[in-house]
């Protein structure tokens, strides 16, 4: 992002251009926050046409996928303080599963990697915690999470430091950390 | 550096793009110091535990619909979206290119053997040839981004003119062993100089193997771009092509017409692969250096050309980490030689015939120790393994016809049409082999 500065989607076909590159980032980002891959997606949607909708206002934006993860990440903090879901424990609700027993375990699956890594995040202060998600999960750099995050990159090497030793002591001391797939 | 400095600089490590003198500097003081080496190594497994298992991709509707609402005029959130929303990407997928990789387990393709007639220009080839002689001692690393219309994760040689553009990167270092990988979204392969290791992403699958794997297939030819010309000139002097070259400025071009490879008495494995369709290559080499500088691939059908590959990037000499040539694994993924996957594999004394019915019989009773064993790798990698069982668990078999032959693939294809326990119907062929020293029939691929 940072390292390949781009135009903020002008036209249908450079918005058609920008979603294929970027839906799979952003629903990842979106799922590992909310664990369901539905609202996932609606929020993934619900972005890029509000992106297509402010062209005109934000041509000046040079980094529109910063701009998107940045809108994708309120939106998800929106839904869960909406539902009062901050728990991800609560995951297990049966609503949220698919119909197709087929596509249910496979949801099954992806729902326990949710749940194994906030659990693993709630560990340590959410500051750290976020910081790991972005430079783990969404494999940004931390120029990138410093843009998204809007503070210095040296508060974001620090905050990363401080995450990944005290999430390294948990690892290390086994405390509940669930190994297994299924 | 002391402790505290190194202390400081450690998060540096884990950043993208990381600078040779930081890694110098910090990797000078580790192996003074043994706490902050523990303490580097265990942040890079909390890094790894960290990490999810599996993946998780926009659904394949999504493009469609944002750009559908977005076209509708009015209000865009006027329609509720009535998507198909599947958890990751498609299992067929998934199950394809699991099974894919071990049909290369078997293939070393024989496609540069051939001798015959061609046409040529013989001072463009000469200078060509003499040159790649300097270039061979001057080239001590290359890196290559290319596009191939192909399936993310699936084997280096499958294509799909239907697909779209799936990005491919190698790196190659030469000098007394040669160490190169190869990598596009959901699979790739090292070669470490000693050994070939494969690995699948989204199904978990690592798989270890002696230096002459054929894990890179057709592809191989591009890992030693100066050696390109000798093995075009040999493949294509035969009865199974033609090459011109042609000088132009500072350039000099390599056209291979290449015919595909194979028995096609029945077309159904025509145009699945890079040896299997008729193609048009084009090698642009720089005149001077003998260096390749750009590559294009077309497929030939019905009088029609498609691109189906095309080089994008090409740099010699730039310094490769050494980090490039491991795979680091995700926790609780360990290597698997294919000997071991193979070890227990397959059924003797029946026909391919018989293989595809025992298979699918297998998957109705959900048998899943039958099914193991005629699939090489299930009980090796969990993740596969599962899928196979949500995927195919209970069964009806509809209708199995004959099996046949085509293209290059040394077993046969089995027609098939079934009823999953979801109630969706599938109408595929099912690939089994049997050429091994033992005659053991195994399943490796088209469920």
């Amino acid at each position: 992002m940072a390292e390949h500065p781009e135009k903020f989607p002008q036209t249908h076909a450079e918005l058609g251009e920008f979603v294929k590159k970027n839906q799979d980032r952003l629903v990842r980002h979106a799922f590992f926050r909310l664990g369901n891959q539905e609202e996932a997606e609606d929020i993934v949607q619900d972005v890029m046409i509000r992106i297509y909708q402010e062209k005109e206002n934000k041509q000046h934006i040079g980094q529109p996928v910063s701009y998107a993860f940045r809108m994708v990440y309120n939106a998800c903090i929106d839904v869960l303080r909406k539902k009062g879901r901050n728990n991800f424990d609560q995951l297990g609700e049966k609503e949220t599963l698919a119909a197709d027993p087929s596509n249910r375990e496979r949801e099954i699956i992806a729902k326990e990697e949710y749940v194994r890594i906030n659990r693993l995040l709630s560990s340590i202060p959410g500051e750290q915690a976020e910081v790991l998600r972005l430079r783990v999960i969404d494999e940004m750099s931390f120029v990138e999470i410093a843009e998204i995050m809007k503070v210095p990159v040296t508060t974001i090497k620090s905050r990363f430091s401080y995450g990944i030793i005290k999430l390294r002591t948990k690892i290390t001391n086994h405390e509940e950390v669930n190994y297994e797939l299924h | 550096m002391n402790c505290i400095e190194a202390n400081e600089k450690m998060a540096g490590l884990f950043d993208h793009n990381v600078s040779q003198e930081l890694k110098d500097e910090l990797f000078t003081h580790f192996r003074e110091c043994s706490d902050c080496r523990t303490l580097y190594e265990e942040i890079s497994k909390a890094m790894v535990e960290l990490k999810p298992r599996v993946s998780v991709n926009a659904g394949r509707s999504l493009h469609a619909g944002i750009m559908d609402q977005v076209l509708k005029s009015g209000n865009p959130y006027q329609a509720r979206r009535g998507r198909i929303l599947p958890m990751l990407a498609p299992v067929w997928k998934k199950v394809a290119a699991i099974a894919a990789i071990l049909v290369v387990l078997f293939i070393l393709i024989p496609v540069f053997n051939h001798s015959g007639s061609f046409q040529i220009r013989a001072s463009a080839a000469t200078t060509l040839l003499k040159n790649s002689m300097h270039a061979l001692s001057d080239i001590k690393s290359m890196y290559m981004e290319f596009e191939v219309r192909t399936l993310e994760g699936d084997n280096f040689e499958y294509i799909d003119r239907n697909s779209d553009f799936v990005e491919h990167k190698i790196w190659a270092a030469y000098g007394d062993t040669t160490r190169w990988r190869i990598e596009k979204p959901g699979r790739t392969v090292v070669m470490d100089g000693k050994n070939q290791y494969l690995y699948t992403s989204e199904s978990g699958i690592a798989i270890k193997s002696g230096p002459d794997a054929g894990y890179v297939e057709w592809m191989k030819i591009l890992l030693d771009p100066v050696e390109i010309l000798r093995k075009e000139k040999a493949f294509a002097s035969g009865e199974n092509g033609t090459y011109t070259i042609s000088e132009n400025g500072n350039t000099i071009v390599l056209t291979v017409h290449a015919k595909a490879l194979g028995d096609f008495r029945n077309t159904y494995a025509l145009n699945k692969s890079i040896p299997e369709s008729n193609t048009r290559r084009v090698y642009t080499f720089e005149k001077q250096t003998s260096l390749l500088k750009s590559f294009e691939m077309y497929i030939e059908s019905a009088g029609k050309e498609t691109k189906i590959l095309g080089v994008k990037t090409i740099k010699y000499n730039e310094p490769v980490e050494q980090a490039v040539f491991t795979i680091t694994l995700p926790a609780g993924t360990n290597w698997v030689t294919a000997k071991e996957i193979y070890k227990q594999a397959g059924i003797a004394g029946i026909t391919g015939e018989e293989a595809a019915k025992m298979f699918f019989n297998a998957c109705h009773n959900e048998d899943w120790k039958t099914v193991r064993q005629l699939v090489p790798g299930l009980m090796n990698f969990i993740q596969m393994e599962f899928i196979v069982k949500a995927e195919y668990g209970g069964l009806t078999v509809i209708s199995i016809g004959k099996p046949f032959k085509s293209g290059r693939y040394p077993g046969e294809f089995v027609p098939y049409t079934i009823r999953k326990k979801t109630g969706s119907i599938k109408t595929h062929k099912l690939a089994v082999r049997n050429d091994n020293p033992e005659k053991k029939w195994t399943v490796d691929g088209g469920f």
